[in-house]
């Protein structure tokens, strides 16, 4: 949070993206600072914020990178993908179309992203009962399709906020911890875990 | 043809004589006809190469025997019309002996050929600028509405040897001719394919222009006048740049400067007159013409300064200007006269159109809802207001006040408050704008409300998201005004429609301005204070970011570098310039950028975006990564306060407060106030450039991502698709703008013409003499929504199926060619009454102009639509397109091997049509084996269909076949004729399974249908030819 947070074991690149409006930036601010705004401003570019968390005894802080929503900026937010080893795709379950056009930012990550990317689709807003327009179970058999994890958020009541980050930072830690036993590390893109000030970013799948 | 006489005084140097009489002698210039081959020859071929003296090579000389001097009466490019001319001369002047003195003999004959030149008029006269156009045309083949717009002798360095010619710069063009050895040298680049421009040195050359393209580097030195060759070059460039990203140029009349005057300058355009001095920021003035009211020369009280023009306006009270020793003053005066003129006609025509619909003009929400203020800080806004009135008497008050250094300093403290509206307005141009149209705002209002589109849907997503601290937004009054402005302003204009960023900035004007003086803000920022930063594609923030970039790398080299490593701070910053600090500063911090801002330009961005970095430099150099960097960046941006304006608001946050905004702007002044406008806007040349080309390239990517490799490899198609996507640049029209919202693969549109070109150039069907035919059956086939135009995809999926399917695919999909209604019956009938001979010429033709469908042509060109004639009224889909649809899914999903059993059976009327054409795509094999089973095999299958008819005929109605599927549609009832399927009647038809079996038995036919075709080289082929004669859109018949 407001301190800075030098020593940890991993650090990982998340991305939000998914239409405009969905609720990105909430999804970070309620995950970061654990703060709502109903009338937050719209995203322009990019935003950022980090939060560590721990896992298995190992400290991994997560860079979240969130992305304007609208289409024209997209040629510059797919910019930020590189690097990234998590991306939460995020859809309004109150609005029809922010869900049909999911597989375009599928679409969009296969093109820019690293191509072992860890993608959970989330479906925000699950406050809104009365105004659901993407049944659950339809959601969720998209995500089995494209075998995508996925889960139902509500960054205003905070439900389920913290498992999805919890969730999506756990499965890509599981993945590298594994690959590290499988083929010890070498170079610098991955380094055994070290309580020093040196930064220990994963960042890319090799 | 005669020419008018010239005196030539060596005759004989470089020519040589072929005729002679006594009075004439016919002469041919050494290089051309029989003996090209010598070396003197070469030489002179050189000489007129490099001189651009090329005279054309036949000429007739007169001489009388005993004088030295000759003229030139005649000359011609060919040798039949010197030849005639010659005829002429002698026919006609037999008259010559008679003279008695030579030099009567002499004036004669040139008088008789100066009149005959003047009888043949305007035709013969050229000035030298036209002959150079029609020479650059003819070298080149450039196309008729390119335009070459100068020329420059220069040599072009091909990485041996300088070659010295001549360098045309057109519209659309590069282009090098050298002659040197009788070998031609020409080099044609594309402004468009254009990725960078500069001006190099190297030990060789000193001077040189380097014009690079994806593929090519071309260097060109020796120019006599590089300085201007190189801003056309950049001009030129930077139009196509522009025309690429599809901005509207009609919105920048005005940067078209008409009049530069003076000593100190004074600027005249179509809406301004500006007046800057020499020394920078002393004083400039801008009056805007609509306020002029006369404009006099002013009588001379004083012999010192003399020529002076009084410029009255309706503005009072500082009403009057007088410049003095204006230069050329009459024109002055005239110039603006006249545009005065046009301007008041403009003025009576728009009158304000009264209508009332529910709404009102918001004022300004700062009225509306009023912020509680300190004691302190009011009586701060108190002091400034004085100051400004004092400045006001005494400098005038208006958009024509005299703008001077106090000004520059009052501002820097921040505009009061209340004065924000009338300086904004006056400062940005959008108080002209509005004034000279009134009733547009709400004209406009009245079109955007409650239509339905995109930009409106994504302006309702934000209303709440634009500057939600500010009690007007969180009310409808404020949400409504925005949504007013908005809304208008996508319905002005569409090319941007709405950007993200456009309603955080209109909700900050709407705070001190009205609704409509904050829309015609908006026009101003969007059309000329930021241009290109709101299109489709940000272009102009991202140039932005490219300026910013090597401002930093000028200004602190250090931080560059880490910055470079670092990444992405050239992105972070974007926010920066999109919404000029609204989004990252509290807004009453900002507000005071934007207040330069408007009297400045975009340069302040630049200037605080330079400070901030550099108070941050230490901390940016310690930063390990991006993310860091930017959590720096943004909390010192949010800690900047303003010193004279507090916000208790923001005071009691948690954020830490980093600098106030007037020190901030202090700082950005004193130290970056050297950028200027000017050096921004040639860095921008500079980087538009290579921002467009790299968003054409990875447009050029995802396109070719999306395609799928199941007849070409990666590779095949990175050239096809280039080779398309150059036809396209080169063709393009203003109105074919990619939707991003459409899979890449739509990005590239390819009508019949292109298609056309590239089946004939690729396939092995577009060899043969039917591949007219055969191209525009296949084009109509894959056209999936019939508007004549296929996508990328689709082009890749017919190329595909005939060069590099299957063998079985590919007969079924020559089957399917033939039937109907790809190939209606009514035009087989027409053909089995012609002769064979004739068919091939006329086929296209009347394919087309077919009764039973009228072929939809945008154009004049021939493009294979179906378009339903007027009786088919309804909405069902008729049964010939569904038909088609159906055959286009059978061919396509060839994969799964039964299901070309839903292929209806084929007449023979079909048959006999598809024989033929399988005789003419086999002739090119030149295989004599396969001139022997040909006949085989159509007579074994001309069986079949006989022995078939009484079983088919049976089991009709059981037919899974598309034909079903209309007889359906058409309550069981036997298809018309029309269809051409066979009816209820027993008839001979065949199947495409037995001709599947005919043809695959026998080795050389079916090798042909299963041989793969490599695209490679014909790509290649086609590019080249293509290259040389660039443009040409000759190939639409």
């Amino acid at each position: 949070m407001g301190t800075r947070d030098d020593e940890y074991d991993y650090l990982f690149k998340v991305v939000l993206i998914g239409d405009s409006g969905v609720g990105k930036s909430n999804l970070l601010s309620r995950f970061t600072r654990n703060e709502f705004n109903l009338e937050s401003k719209s995203t322009i570019g990019v935003e950022f914020a980090t939060r560590s968390i721990v896992v298995d005894g190992k400290t991994i802080k997560a860079q979240i990178w969130d992305t304007a929503g609208q289409e024209r900026y997209r040629a510059i937010t797919s910019a930020y993908y590189r690097g990234a080893v998590g991306a939460l795709l995020v859809y309004d379950i109150a609005k029809h179309l922010t869900y049909e056009n999911v597989e375009r930012w599928l679409r969009e990550l296969r093109d820019h992203a690293d191509q072992n990317i860890v993608i959970m689709l989330v479906g925000n807003k699950s406050d809104l009962r009365h105004l659901r327009a993407v049944p659950t179970e339809e959601a969720k058999s998209f995500a089995e399709r494209n075998s995508l994890s996925f889960i139902e958020t509500s960054a205003l009541d905070s439900t389920n906020v913290e498992t999805a980050f919890q969730n999506i930072l756990t499965e890509i830690y599981r993945i590298v911890s594994q690959k590290q036993i499988r083929d010890p590390p070498e170079g610098d893109t991955i380094r055994p875990q070290n309580k020093t000030m040196l930064p220990v970013k994963f960042s890319g799948w090799q | 043809m005669l020419v008018n006489p010239q005196e030539v005084l060596i005759a004989h140097a470089m020519w040589i004589t072929e005729q002679s009489s006594q009075y004439f002698l016919l002469q041919r210039r050494k290089g051309h006809g029989k003996d090209s081959g010598s070396l003197s020859s070469l030489f002179v071929g050189t000489i007129d190469s490099i001189f651009d003296s090329k005279p054309p090579p036949y000429r007739i000389l007169h001489q009388t025997p005993t004088s030295d001097v000759y003229y030139t009466i005649a000359c011609s490019v060919s040798h039949a019309d010197i030849l005639k001319d010659w005829k002429w001369l002698h026919e006609n002047l037999e008259c010559l002996p008679k003279f008695e003195r030579e030099e009567d003999l002499s004036d004669f004959v040139c008088c008789k050929v100066k009149s005959m030149v003047a009888i043949s008029g305007p035709l013969a006269a050229t000035d030298e600028e036209d002959e150079k156009c029609r020479k650059a045309r003819r070298i080149f083949n450039l196309p008729p509405d390119d335009k070459l717009v100068s020329y420059y002798s220069c040599s072009y360095w091909n990485g041996k040897m300088p070659l010295q010619g001549w360098l045309y710069l057109s519209i659309q063009h590069c282009c090098f001719y050298a002659y040197i050895f009788a070998k031609e040298k020409k080099v044609i680049v594309r402004w468009s394919d254009v990725t960078g421009l500069e001006q190099t040195h190297n030990l060789l050359f000193p001077e040189t222009i380097k014009v690079s393209t994806r593929n090519k580097k071309y260097y060109f030195s020796m120019l006599l006048h590089k300085q201007e060759t190189f801003k056309l070059m950049e001009q030129l460039v930077n139009m196509t740049m522009k025309q690429l990203i599809d901005e509207n140029v009609g919105f920048d009349e005005d940067k078209e400067l008409l009049l530069k005057k003076c000593k100190n300058v004074i600027f005249v355009s179509q809406n301004y007159l500006c007046f800057e001095s020499r020394v920078k920021n002393l004083v400039s003035l801008v009056i805007p013409l609509r306020d002029v009211s006369q404009v006099e020369p002013a009588r001379n009280t004083n012999p010192q300064q003399d020529s002076q023009v009084l410029i009255s306006t309706k503005v009072a009270p500082w009403s009057t200007f007088l410049f003095s020793q204006v230069g050329d003053r009459d024109f002055f005066i005239q110039k603006i006269a006249e545009l005065l003129a046009k301007l008041t006609e403009a003025a009576e025509m728009s009158k304000p159109v009264v209508d009332k619909k529910g709404w009102d003009v918001q004022p300004p929400m700062c009225t509306l809802f009023p912020k509680e203020r300190s004691k302190d800080s009011v009586a701060k806004e108190e002091v400034k207001v004085k100051q400004w009135e004092f400045h006001f008497d005494e400098y005038g008050r208006g958009v024509s006040m005299y703008k001077t250094t106090d000004m520059m300093k009052l501002i820097l403290q921040g505009v009061p408050e209340s004065m924000r509206r009338e300086l904004w307005l006056y400062f940005s141009g959008a108080w002209n704008e509005m004034l000279s149209n009134p009733g547009v705002y709400r004209q406009l209002v009245n079109k955007g409300l409650g239509r339905q589109c995109t930009a409106n849907d994504e302006i309702e997503r934000d209303l709440h998201r634009s500057l939600p601290e500010h009690p007007a937004f969180q009310t409808n009054v404020g949400i409504d005004a925005l949504r007013r402005v908005l809304t208008a302003y996508a319905a002005r204009n569409p090319q941007i429609g709405y950007c993200q960023a456009m309603n955080i900035v209109s909700s900050v004007m709407l705070i001190y301005c009205s609704e409509e003086e904050a829309f015609w803000l908006l026009v101003c920022l969007c059309e000329h204070m930021l241009p290109d930063y709101y299109n489709t594609k940000v272009v102009g923030a991202l140039v932005d970011q490219e300026v910013l970039d090597d401002l930093i790398s000028e200004h602190f080299p250090h931080l560059h570098n880490s910055i470079r490593q670092l990444g992405m701070i050239k992105m972070i910053s974007l926010s920066w310039f999109l919404t000029i600090f609204l989004s990252v500063m509290p807004y009453l911090s900002a507000v005071n950028v934007i207040d330069c801002f408007f009297y400045d330009g975009a340069k302040v961005i630049f200037q605080v975006a330079l400070t901030v970095l550099e108070i941050n430099k230490d901390k940016l150099l310690k930063c390990l990564d991006d993310g860091e960097a930017m959590q720096n960046l943004t909390e010192y941006l949010s800690g900047v306060f303003n010193a004279q304006n507090r916000d208790p608001q923001v005071e009691n946050s948690r954020v830490p407060q980093s600098i106030s905004i007037q020190n901030l702007l202090h700082e950005a002044y004193s130290k970056y106030g050297v950028i200027t406008a000017e050096s921004i806007e040639s860095l921008r040349i500079k980087h538009r450039l290579r921002v467009v080309q790299n968003l054409e390239d990875s447009l050029f990517k995802s396109v070719i991502r999306s395609l799928d490799l199941t007849y070409f490899n990666t590779e095949e198609l990175t050239d096809l698709v280039s080779v398309i996507r150059e036809e396209l640049v080169s063709r393009r029209k203003p109105d074919e703008k990619y939707d991003p919202s459409t899979p890449p693969y739509e990005a590239y549109r390819v009508d019949y013409d292109l298609f056309k070109l590239l089946f004939e150039a690729l396939t092995p069907w577009g060899k043969c003499t039917k591949a007219e035919d055969l191209s525009a059956r296949l084009f109509r086939l894959i056209d999936n929504n019939f508007d004549g135009i296929l996508n990328v995809r689709e082009v890749v999926t017919a190329l595909g199926l005939v060069c590099n399917s299957e063998a079985t695919a590919r007969i079924i999909l020559l089957f399917t060619l033939h039937l109907p209604p790809i190939l209606p019956s009514v035009e087989i009938k027409r053909h089995a009454e012609q002769p064979e001979g004739a068919e091939v010429a006329s086929e296209a033709t009347e394919f087309f102009e077919d009764g039973s469908f009228s072929i939809g042509s945008s154009s004049t060109d021939s493009t294979p639509i179906f378009e339903r004639a007027n009786s088919h009224a309804g909405d069902e889909p008729c049964w010939d397109t569904r038909s088609i649809s159906s055959l286009r899914s059978i061919v396509i999903a060839n994969c799964s091997k039964t299901n070309h059993r839903a292929l209806p059976r084929m007449t023979q009327a079909h048959f006999n049509a598809m024989s033929m054409t399988l005789y003419d795509l086999l002739l090119q094999l030149n295989d004599e084996k396969v001139d022997m089973e040909l006949p085989t095999i159509v007579s074994e299958l001309i069986k079949l269909g006989e022995v078939g008819k009484p079983f088919y005929a049976a089991r009709d109605e059981s037919t899974e076949s598309l034909r079903s599927v209309s007889v359906d549609s058409e309550d069981q009832k036997p298809l018309p004729d029309l269809n051409g399927n066979p009816g209820v009647e027993p008839e001979w038809s065949i199947a495409v399974e037995q001709v599947m079996a005919a043809i695959l038995i026998k080795e050389p036919i079916s090798n042909f249908f299963s041989a793969k075709t490599p695209i490679k080289s014909s790509l290649e082929a086609l590019r080249k030819s293509r290259f040389t004669t660039p443009l040409s859109s000759s190939d639409s018949t």
